[in-house]
């Protein structure tokens, strides 16, 4: 996927925007109206920021302590977690958080549905697992969308 | 010694610390898929801790510029390197822990019409 055509479509559809609108507003409240929008999206980023690292902290400490600790307490295993991304860059960040976390890996990534398979060190309840997974993709999808 | 020496040291040896931690755990753990995991844990927090202590100790504020832009690229890198060395391990066949009980990528590796000689599928949840 090349990046270029996405950010042509996305500048196209900003002047058309404008021209549309530019009889009725002048194009400093529309550069007003976007530039709100963005700013919309600090707060959110800076939830899912630090949502992620102390899922990070959390993590590396449980891993260290399997490590340093004699015999296995980890029970892992490998699960479909459905999706809700859409495209191949929400998909690719979503991956990469859960990667980044450690204990979680991804292993593979339907190209069709989006659906992830995802090894994880400490597998007790599925369910849960999906659900926690959920709650970081709500978290990213709100400030990508 | 100031402040900034301080902080700068704690967070290398921490970074170090963690870093060691994952070493020991590439070689103790069972299989490829849980020996990435404990490597991609020293990708990330580990050499992050590392390259934040080295900007406290520089303490300029080119060396922070740069050294964030680091960590950003370390954090888009290191998870897809760790997820292509697993992929091709279980692509690979490469034997599966007996202690993971649980395996949902054999189900699709099967209807992608790929063999997959080292799952562990079949296997009952505990």
């Amino acid at each position: 996927m090349s990046l270029f055509p996405r950010v042509r479509t996305r500048v196209r559809t900003w002047v058309r925007t404008w021209v549309r609108t530019r009889d009725r507003t002048s194009a400093r409240t529309w550069v007003r109206t976007s530039v709100r929008r963005w700013l919309r999206r600090i707060p959110a980023t800076v939830v899912l920021l630090a949502v992620v690292v102390r899922d990070l902290v959390a993590a590396n400490l449980k891993v260290a302590t399997e490590i340093v600790t004699p015999g296995f307490q980890m029970h892992p295993g490998i699960v479909r977690v459905p999706t809700r991304t859409r495209t191949p860059m929400e998909a690719t960040i979503l991956a990469n958080l859960i990667t980044m976390t450690p204990g979680t890996l991804t292993l593979e990534v339907d190209p069709e549905t989006y659906d992830l398979y995802v090894h994880s060190l400490y597998l007790d309840d599925v369910e849960e697992f999906r659900a926690h997974i959920a709650r970081t993709e709500d978290r990213l999808l709100e400030v990508m969308r | 010694m100031s402040a900034l020496t301080l902080i700068g040291g704690v967070l290398v040896g921490a970074g170090i610390l963690l870093i060691l931690l994952a070493a020991i755990g590439i070689v103790r753990f069972p299989d490829v898929l849980t020996r990435a995991s404990a490597a991609t844990k020293a990708a990330g927090l580990g050499v992050v801790l590392v390259l934040a202590g080295v900007a406290f100790l520089f303490g300029t504020l080119e060396a922070a510029v740069k050294l964030s832009l680091a960590v950003v690229l370390q954090f888009l890198t290191a998870p897809v390197s760790g997820h292509v060395i697993a992929r091709a391990a279980y692509r690979s066949g490469s034997p599966l822990w007996e202690g993971t009980h649980t395996d949902e990528l054999a189900v699709y590796e099967r209807r992608a019409g790929r063999h997959t000689p080292g799952t562990t599928a079949g296997r009952r949840p505990r």
